[in-house]
């Protein structure tokens, strides 16, 4: 039972600490990337203002580019009204460049050809420009539509030319002196600078998210700008995130888990003006904190459970077991046979019950026992009595002398003995043994005896051999039991010493002769009185001589038993009664001799069947 | 005691070893009681018989009366001396068959 409990005890224990821990973990997981949700957006906010900063530090600057480039050009179209010289000589308008610092100095005729220009001599030659219509390229065609318009003024974004790609700028204002624009260009070199401080490129220190974190910024699919440099310039699709979930990514926003390089990331997604940003952080990261807190949970959980557990089972130990064990002593006292063992646990109320239980069952029992013990001691009693109040008694004669004794067992058996005077000179004797044990057998043998001795006092001149048989006729009817009894019975003439004997199964006397001589008597062993009807027997006779005797005992002294299992036997019997002691003992001795030899055999093993024994002393 | 049937009824054959007293005796009885309402003809084999009670003997007696009441045979096999000596005191040898 306590292992069951235990078993039972410590599941349940380990499946609550399991469920906790799972309930712990998954709400520390959602915290966790919640969190990091929270972190990155603070980072993406951060790093959107930052784009915004940029962007209008860039515009404030190319602003002030374009203001001060059209004052320029409006400058020098003042100066061309005033001068119309410069509008015509190259020469004066070279000096004109070289003061304002430009790198071009286009004069457009209301045709839209350069009429004349001055060129930086480190760029290009002037002679090349003259005669250039501007409606013949994209990005000077745009001017063409000031012409004849005196307030046109326009500045054109910087813009990539020639081989090398360096920005260039151009600004144009119509001219005041006739029809037509004057134009300047400028290389913007400062500008790319300026641009390049600006790019989203050098925001990337601030684009760390946490420590393994970061934002990306995209233009369409191609980074702009990250926290790892090499990431610039790449695609979504090289840097391994696959197609639907760069879809996905470049038309909303959303929260993403994706491998970037075989590390697995969490990220959020959102769009900024034609931008895109990611945050990303590795889930390793993110789930950091949680890992520490379920470390510790797995700790203290084990440990609680482990405190939870033995004192669980210390408690349940003490208050259920302990009695249930204690009471189990004691039932095992009481089922050993000690009736008088009290069940004492009184822990609780429950045990008070069950141990008051106990006890009345217990109390019951042996009120039980006692009854049934009595009922069947004075059964015992009554056969006993029955077996020992007809002992028979016999007056004096100087003739013969008759010792008997009979030592019953504790289970009645069914010895007996008996002798009596048939007439003056005839003595009748006769040991038995009834087969069985207890009333039954008590009952048989008193109707065997009783038979015995009506038949034998009534046997006057009739053969003993039919007499027996007629006694066993008797006992045979009705004898469903298949009872039995096995009887030695002799006639003694008393006056001329002859002995008439008929043996019915019994055990052979023996024959003391008055010389000493001591042997067994010859018997033809008949039949046992009561187990067939219609046996006949076979009358001996032998005669005595004063002083002869004929010792006659049942199988409770041949098969006297000691501890080793020997039985006593006949030959010990015989081998006893032919030794110098007891072939001469006096008559009176000799039951007393034999019943201490039996005795000293058996040596206190438990005697199972009765000892009888009859010893008749001739004296003639 | 222990006994073994070595032959199936009707020509029932019983070994019996041990003794046959007040325990055994009721005990082999009732146990061999199916096996010898189907018998017309029973031997016991007491070859490893060495102790006969007077339970033992009665037990032999009912089934001698039985077996010829209803016209069968009952018949005893390998008597051991000691059972010998009992069976021919108590003039049962007169009563019984024996192999």
């Amino acid at each position: 039972m306590r292992r069951t409990f235990q078993l039972w005890l410590f599941i349940a224990v380990a499946l609550s600490f399991a469920a906790l821990f799972y309930l712990t973990y998954y709400l520390q997981t959602k915290e966790a990337f919640h969190t990091a949700e929270n972190l990155i957006e603070l980072r993406m906010e951060d790093a959107k203002k930052q784009i915004a900063i940029n962007e209008n530090n860039l515009k404030a600057v190319l602003d002030i580019c374009n203001s001060s480039m059209a004052n320029d050009v409006k400058a020098v179209a003042y100066i061309l009204a005033c001068a119309p010289a410069f509008a015509t000589n190259s020469h004066k308008l070279e000096e004109l460049r070289r003061v304002l610092g430009y790198d071009e100095i286009h004069v457009i005729n209301k045709h839209g050809i350069i009429e004349n220009c001055a060129i930086d001599p480190m760029i290009g030659n002037a002679d090349k420009y003259v005669g250039f219509n501007l409606k013949l390229h994209a990005q000077s065609e745009p001017f063409v539509h000031g012409i004849g318009k005196p307030d046109f003024v326009l500045v054109q974004p910087p813009l990539p030319r020639g081989l090398d790609r360096k920005l260039f700028q151009y600004g144009g204002a119509a001219r005041q002196d006739d029809e037509g624009i004057v134009q300047l260009g400028i290389s913007v070199s400062f500008l790319e600078k300026a641009m390049e401080n600006n790019s989203l490129a050098t925001l990337s220190p601030g684009l760390r998210v946490g420590v393994g974190g970061e934002i990306m910024i995209l233009r369409g699919e191609k980074i702009v700008g990250a926290a790892r440099v090499d990431f610039e310039g790449r695609t979504l699709t090289s840097i391994g995130l696959d197609e639907k979930l760069i879809n996905d990514i470049c038309q909303g926003e959303g929260l993403l888990h994706t491998e970037i390089e075989g590390v697995k990331f969490f990220g959020v997604y959102i769009q900024s003006g034609d931008l895109t940003l990611i945050g990303v952080m590795p889930d390793s990261e993110v789930t950091r904190k949680r890992n520490g807190i379920a470390l510790q949970l797995v700790i203290s959980g084990l440990v609680l459970m482990l405190v939870v557990f033995l004192s669980v089972s210390k408690l349940v130990q003490t208050i259920v077991i302990d009695g249930i064990d204690r009471i189990n002593v004691s039932l095992g006292r009481i089922t050993a046979g000690h009736l008088d063992e009290k069940v004492e646990e009184d822990r609780s109320e429950e045990f008070r019950k069950l141990s008051g239980g106990i006890n009345t069952m217990v109390d019951t029992l042996k009120g039980a026992i006692a009854a049934e013990k009595s009922r069947l001691n004075s059964e015992l009693e009554f056969a006993k009595m029955v077996q020992e109040s007809t002992l028979p008694q016999l007056h004096s004669d100087p003739r013969f002398q008759i010792f008997a004794s009979m030592d019953t067992a504790k289970e009645v058996g069914g010895d007996f003995y008996d002798f009596f005077r048939i007439d003056d000179t005839h003595l009748a004797f006769l040991i038995a043994d009834v087969s069985g044990k207890g009333l039954p057998a008590a009952m048989f043998m008193m109707n065997a005896k009783a038979l015995l001795k009506s038949s034998l006092m009534a046997s006057a001149g009739k053969p003993l051999d039919k007499v027996v048989a007629s006694v066993n006729d008797s006992l045979c009817e009705g004898n469903d039991a298949c009872m039995f009894v096995t009887v030695f019975v002799g006639i003694l003439d008393l006056d001329t010493g002859n002995m008439t004997y008929v043996n019915a199964g019994h055990n052979a006397p023996i024959l003391r002769r008055g010389n000493g001589e001591v042997s067994w008597l010859p018997v033809e062993n008949g039949f046992v009185l009561g187990g067939m009807d219609s046996v006949s027997y076979t009358q001996e006779f032998i005669s005595l001589s004063p002083g002869d005797g004929v010792l006659l005992y049942t199988d409770g002294v041949t098969e006297a038993m000691n501890r080793q299992l020997t039985l006593y036997g006949d030959d010990r019997l015989l081998a006893l009664m032919q030794g110098p002691v007891m072939s001469s003992a006096p008559p009176d001795c000799v039951l007393t001799e034999l019943k201490d030899d039996v005795e000293n055999f058996v040596d206190g093993a438990p005697q199972s069947d009765d000892i009888t024994m009859l010893f008749l002393h001739y004296l003639g | 005691m222990t006994y073994e049937i070595t032959n199936p009824p009707p020509d029932l054959a019983v070994l019996v070893k041990g003794r046959l007293d007040t325990l055994t005796s009721p005990k082999l009885e009732s146990e061999l009681e199916p096996s010898i309402a189907k018998a017309s003809s029973l031997v016991l084999d007491l070859a490893g018989v060495d102790y006969l009670s007077s339970a033992g003997l009665r037990l032999l007696l009912t089934l001698q009366k039985r077996f010829k009441r209803e016209g069968g045979s009952f018949k005893l096999r390998n008597i051991q001396p000691g059972v010998m000596e009992i069976l021919r005191m108590t003039g049962f040898l007169k009563i019984l068959s024996v192999e």
